[in-house]
């Protein structure tokens, strides 16, 4: 039921509320009033401002990210470019608040003495796809996961509900600390570059190891209540395949909670990538990242140069908040019973 | 129920055999050997090959898994370079880097992550309880708005951010609390409690976020059902409903929740003890993985894993004791 | 849908701002401060006076109290035979008195003398093969049993021990003049009953009879391979939890991973230690609370941290706090250590000369130096300033920039890739993205490959790796260059695994020279080190010395009396002591 691997202690948010899903298995399916419970949620949702706002937010954070390169180009610096000479003899960048000026909207990073804009919107991008491609290939393994539980029982159902149990009793953290290093060194020899990109794909191969646990439990427990409806007896009765039934009758009867299980790991999956910065196991240098970011720029706090923690670290806690408060409409607009 | 309590045991022992099989082979995967660790830098080969022997590290994998679990049952020997040592069981391996039986190392790092879950629990059930109770019979109302609000903000920070402000602003800066620090309680209560405050307030404030939310809609939930409409057209008191029947039908899950969390974190809060220097279990596992120290990595990791299970099935023991609709089968 | 969100989380951050103000950063260098900036020459005593209890009084000295050290992780060992990192070196000179000790009066003044001996060492055939240590009467360890030359002896024999090769290794080389010192003797574990070649004990007289002229006989015995271990009482493995004191402080306590308590050693005799003053009552040392927790602590001075110190430099992070602050300012005691950083080039892939020299021109000294804080000063020489014979040259200088310039034109144009291998802990993984950016700008492609820190020196320490520049460090375990240059670059001592030589640098001309000033007197061997130095830099450059590591401690408010000990760069706690 919880546990995703947001971290043993600062765990998704989404969490707890997906687990309250699997313990009210139908709620979804009492939606069927006149109009279709797509067509009702979309109206909900127009009339939250929050969601709106918040929309906006994500969108503006994606945007960035993608546009970095770009942004890059425009403001004529790039993210690994050095401006030690603009440090004092501690590595405190000159000037006021961390060195913001005209040249360096958001001023360097002490000691290492990179633009740290830069540094936050090529962050931002690594922590958003390892984000985004965590949470979907999680999902997707859990929604396949839980399906095939769900709908065929029996031992398959034993087994997989084993293994659910099996990998979710696995420290996670400790885990990652011991295999994300192995990963990488086994993958290439020595002195070979492991590239960025390789050791960004293991993070998300690990998060998405560990992801996919609750989902699948949602998934198993909307299928088992759904399979016995007569609708799905009826497509049985008519000689429909597996698949058929599978993904044309149960898959969109239950893509609601899967959509808030996805909104709600993003948010976890930022945290939890900033998390393994904590631990030395995250996105080493050079390839910037947003978790390494704030990990650095934390002990920076109570320093004349204490904004080198402060944007980082809001940057993270506005697109988690913003992430979260997306999650959180979205689950009120697709439940019609919490939108009184 | 005996059956089901007995079928949860045995799976819940495969998952742990499970458990420790893939964390052994997992350590035999590590390209460089655990003996590197102990020899210094000044090392030859010759040396190395004797410490490994001094090991059981030259022995077969499988030779070394057996060893292990012969351990747990009956104990074992172990020669420690001239040294012979007795593990008695259970003996989950011997620390290279400390030179002690691993259940040493347990023994003093585990009341550390206790103190630390135990207070934070406390804190974040009473609190993240209360507040979305709360918000729920005042649904709509400034307190409702203000205490979600709240939440969702301290749920979207971490405790390496949060943490870090906290110990600026209360003890660098204003030395309003304690640096945080271990005194074990029965020492000193006091100090036990002054030295753990700052952990429990930051992971009450992140946590109670969560349980708030999670509180506040399950109790919207209950009080739309049935049987609270039906006490409540019965003409009994809203206080009576609220506290008797809603509030106990919306606790169930939420308890069961907490049960899970408490089995997850006793196996160590990694990033809260590390933020706050607290040596508990957590940090030396972390510890023990960048050590290459796999009889410590094993211990903590099938602890925690122990922890996880066993709580699994306390919690559905108890729904079903406390909820009459659920059947163990 | 009723969710309005005020400030409220907001708020929280913007309070932590008000804590700090919001003022100016200037590029000024501050001046003075408790700065020890000494080149110390480390003179053996000659008069046996100096060797005499008790310690000399430190001014305004009071007896009594418990500091506090906090510290990042528990000792890598306490049994004396196994110790050999620095902050161990300086926690065993209150448990593990040598046969010499330094005499250190913080001023840069650092005098080898008798510590259990009555005298630094004699020389009896003024050939530097037999050396000759009388101890002094009424030494105790512990437990009341008094020390003797049989005691010292022993301890000594373990360090022979082929599962303990983990502490300086010297004494044990030079008894038996063979690099695989324990072929035949074993230690008293494995080779029972057999005596330590060339060592003896005669009631209280210890001889020691080298093979080959050892001049620098009275720094090796003032490591803690000398500590003397009594027989009876020694537990071999768990030794290392609990060893048995001869100097002033015991352990009381040690929980290991937590904390140890020391408290005074009731048969420690003042009046035969010239060395230690023992003013406090205890010393606590606190584990698991790193350098920035420590620092910030320290800094912020609550009642309970005044007696606190740290063995750490405060991280570039913390440092404006102990300098924006003059009373926090005046606690903080820095200055020049032994050690210097170096960035080897692997001369088994980089044959090129010109590239090892191109690599030297582009080097961005300042820049390095400015990621961790300033702390350390600009260096271009294998040796520190604290060894004897210390002569400062720059044989590549660009300035303190680096000159990318003229390594293009050293280059000739041409774009070189080299793989750059360093530890993988955060600090390491910034300073190596420097270099990355410092060496683009000549052209120079670094490929960061970090590697698995635990491990770090099996990896780059083994013959053939594929590293082409490797991350290293290193400190003189006494201040003479023979502890320096022939462990780091006499090319015969290259094996399969294990290496010290990261260059894989073997010059016959090089190692000529080592065995010719290995014969010298120590004063006649200092400048012709120093002149090795600079032929080995100008001729091959084998590496890039980046910078001198800087020390930069601090001590709580109530701590009085200590320095930093040129001889392990950490705060001494000799002289130490905590204010009424």
């Amino acid at each position: 039921m919880s546990n995703t691997p947001a971290t043993a202690d600062s765990r998704s948010p989404g969490t707890e509320d997906t687990a309250v899903a699997v313990l009210q298995p139908d709620t979804a399916a009492k939606a069927f009033v006149g109009r279709s419970p797509g067509q009702l949620a979309w109206i909900r949702l127009k009339r939250d401002r929050t969601a709106f706002a918040s929309f906006i937010t994500v969108l503006f954070f994606i945007l960035i990210s993608l546009l970095a390169p770009l942004i890059s180009k425009l403001y004529g610096i790039t993210a690994t470019e050095g401006f030690s000479e603009k440090l004092n003899y501690q590595g405190l960048p000159t000037g006021y608040l961390g060195g913001i000026s005209g040249e360096h909207w958001l001023g360097l990073e002490a000691g290492i003495g990179r633009d740290l804009f830069m540094q936050l919107i090529f962050g931002m991008r690594t922590s958003l796809v390892i984000a985004f491609l965590s949470a979907i290939i999680s999902i997707v393994l859990g929604v396949v996961l839980g399906i095939v539980s769900g709908y065929f029982g029996g031992w398959v159902d034993q087994a997989l509900t084993w293994f659910t149990d099996f990998m979710l009793a696995f420290p996670f953290l400790v885990f990652a600390l011991a295999i994300i290093p192995i990963i990488n060194t086994a993958a290439y020899d020595v002195g070979e570059e492991v590239p960025g990109t390789f050791r960004v794909s293991v993070i998300i191969g690990v998060f998405a190891l560990f992801g996919w646990m609750t989902t699948a439990r949602l998934v198993r427990g909307q299928i088992l209540s759904l399979r016995e409806r007569e609708y799905v007896e009826a497509a049985r009765a008519a000689g429909a395949s597996s698949t058929h039934i599978l993904f044309k009758q149960l898959l969109p009867n239950i893509w609601a909670p899967i959509l808030v299980s996805f909104s709600l790991a993003l948010p976890g999956f930022i945290a939890a990538e900033a998390a393994l910065s904590f631990l030395n196991i995250g996105v080493v240098e050079p390839t910037p990242d947003l978790g390494r970011l704030v990990y650095y720029g934390r002990q920076w706090l109570g320093t004349p140069d204490w904004a080198y923690f402060l944007i980082p670290a809001s940057a993270v806690f506005i697109a988690v908040l913003a992430f979260n408060l997306l999650g959180d409409s979205l689950r009120d607009a697709l439940d019609p019973k919490s939108s009184k | 129920m005996l059956r089901f309590l007995i079928k949860r045991l045995l799976l819940a022992a495969t998952t742990l055999v499970a458990i420790s099989i893939v964390t052994f082979l997992l350590f035999f995967a590590v390209p460089s050997s655990p003996a590197w660790t102990q020899c210094g830098r000044n090392c030859s080969p010759e040396r190395i090959a004797q410490v490994e022997q001094s090991l059981g590290l030259d022995q077969p994998i499988t030779k070394q898994y057996t060893d292990f679990v012969k351990g747990v049952f009956v104990g074992r020997t172990i020669d420690d370079a001239g040294t012979i040592r007795e593990c008695t069981a259970p003996c989950l391996g011997y620390s290279f880097r400390s030179k002690e039986p691993v259940t040493d190392t347990i023994e003093r790092s585990l009341p550390v992550t206790i103190s630390i879950v135990a207070g934070a629990m406390v804190v974040f059930l009473t609190v993240g309880i209360g507040l979305g109770m709360l918000a729920a019979l005042k649904k709509g109302t400034v307190f409702d708005r203000v205490a979600i609000g709240a939440s969702v903000g301290f749920a979207s920070t971490q405790t390496y951010t949060l943490g870090g402000v906290l110990l600026l602003l209360l003890v660098y800066s204003t030395g309003i609390l304690p640096n945080p620090h271990y005194t074990p309680l029965t020492e000193n209560p006091l100090d036990w409690a002054g030295g753990m405050l700052l952990p429990w307030i930051t992971l009450g404030l992140i946590n109670s976020a969560l349980y708030a939310r999670l509180s506040r809609a399950q109790m919207i939930e209950t009080l739309q059902e049935d049987f609270v409409r039906t006490a409540r057209a019965k003409g009994l008191s809203p206080r009576v409903v609220n506290r008797r029947h809603a509030l106990r039908a919306a606790i169930t899950p939420i308890i069961t929740i907490a049960g899970v969390d408490l089995g997850a974190y006793l196996g160590g809060v990694v990033i809260t003890e590390s933020v706050f220097s607290l040596n508990g279990i957590g940090r030396e596992a972390a510890q023990a993985v960048s050590d290459l120290n796999l009889p410590l990595v094993m211990a903590t990791v099938l602890l925690a894993a122990f922890f996880i299970v066993a709580m699994n099935i306390i919690v559905d023991m108890l729904y079903a004791v406390i909820d009459p609709r659920v059947r163990l089968g | 849908m009723r969710r309005k969100f005020g400030a409220l989380p907001v708020g929280v951050l913007a309070v932590a701002l008000v804590a700090s103000g919001c003022s100016e950063t200037t590029n000024e260098t501050p001046g003075g401060g408790n700065t020890q900036n000494v080149v110390q020459t480390g003179t053996i005593a000659t008069d046996p006076a100096e060797s005499q209890g008790p310690a000399k009084a430190v001014e305004g000295a009071t007896k009594g109290g418990v500091v506090k050290l906090l510290h990042a992780a528990e000792f890598e060992h306490l049994d004396p035979q196994k110790i050999y990192v620095s902050d161990s070196l300086s926690m065993a000179t209150q448990f593990a008195r040598t046969l010499t000790g330094y005499k250190e009066d913080g001023k840069g003044n650092l005098k080898l003398v008798g510590d259990l001996a009555t005298n630094a060492g004699e020389d009896v055939n003024g050939d530097c093969k037999v050396w000759k240590y009388t101890l002094k009467d009424g030494l105790k360890f512990e437990d009341g049993t008094p020390i003797t030359g049989a005691d010292v002896v022993y301890g000594i024999s373990r360090s022979f021990d082929p599962d303990w090769g983990m502490g300086p290794l010297y004494i044990q080389q030079w008894l038996t003049d063979a690099v695989e010192y324990n072929t035949t003797y074993k230690g008293p574990f494995k080779s029972p009953g057999a005596e330590v070649p060339g060592l003896k004990a005669d009631g209280n007289v210890i001889t020691f009879t080298f093979p080959k002229p050892q001049c620098e006989t009275p720094f090796a015995v003032a490591m803690p391979t000398t500590a003397p271990v009594p027989k009876a009482k020694d537990t071999k493995g768990d030794y290392d939890r609990k060893p048995v004191s001869s100097g002033p402080y015991m352990i009381k306590e040690h929980a290991y991973d937590q904390y140890i308590d020391f408290v005074r050693n009731p048969n420690w005799d003042p009046a035969t230690d010239p060395i230690r003053n023992a003013y406090m009552d205890g010393i606590r040392v606190e584990f698991g609370i790193d350098a920035e927790t420590g620092a910030n602590r320290i800094v912020a001075d609550a009642a309970e941290d005044q007696t606190a110190f740290i063995w750490a430099n405060v991280p570039a992070a913390v440092l404006s706090k102990t300098t924006s602050d003059p009373k926090v300012k005046e606690r903080v005691k820095s200055g020049a250590s032994q050690y210097v950083e170096y960035m080897w080039i692997n001369t088994d892939r980089v044959k090129d000369l010109k590239v090892r020299q191109a690599l030297n021109y582009a080097v961005d000294r300042d820049a390095i130096i400015k990621v961790r804080g300033g702390i350390d000063q600009f260096g271009s020489t294998i040796t520190s300033p604290t060894i004897g014979g210390y002569q400062n040259y720059n044989a590549y200088d660009g300035g303190q920039s680096g000159n990318p310039e003229k390594a293009k034109e050293l280059l000739g144009g041409k774009s070189i890739k080299l793989t750059y291998a360093f530890p993988n802990v955060p600090v390491r993984q910034q300073m190596a993205a420097k270099s990355k950016e410092v060496y683009a700008k000549a052209g120079i492609e670094l490929v960061l490959t970090p590697l698995d820190p635990a491990t770090y020196y099996d990896s780059v320490g083994t013959k053939g790796n594929q590293y082409d520049l490797i991350r290293g460090g290193w400190g003189a375990d006494w201040p003479s260059s023979s502890t320096v240059i022939p462990a780091l670059l006499d090319g015969r001592t290259i094996r399969d695994k294990g290496n010290q030589n990261l260059a894989y640098f073997n010059e016959d001309e090089v190692n000529k020279e080592i065995d010719r000033i290995k014969g010298l007197k120590v004063a006649e061997a200092a400048p012709a080190w120093a002149a090795l130095d600079k032929l080995i830099m100008e001729k091959y450059a084998p590496l890039v010395p980046q910078y001198y590591i800087g020390t930069y401690e601090i001590t709580g408010s109530k701590i009085g009396g200590t320095f930093l000990s040129d001889s392990f760069s950490h705060l001494t706690l000799n002289t130490m002591f905590v204010k009424p």
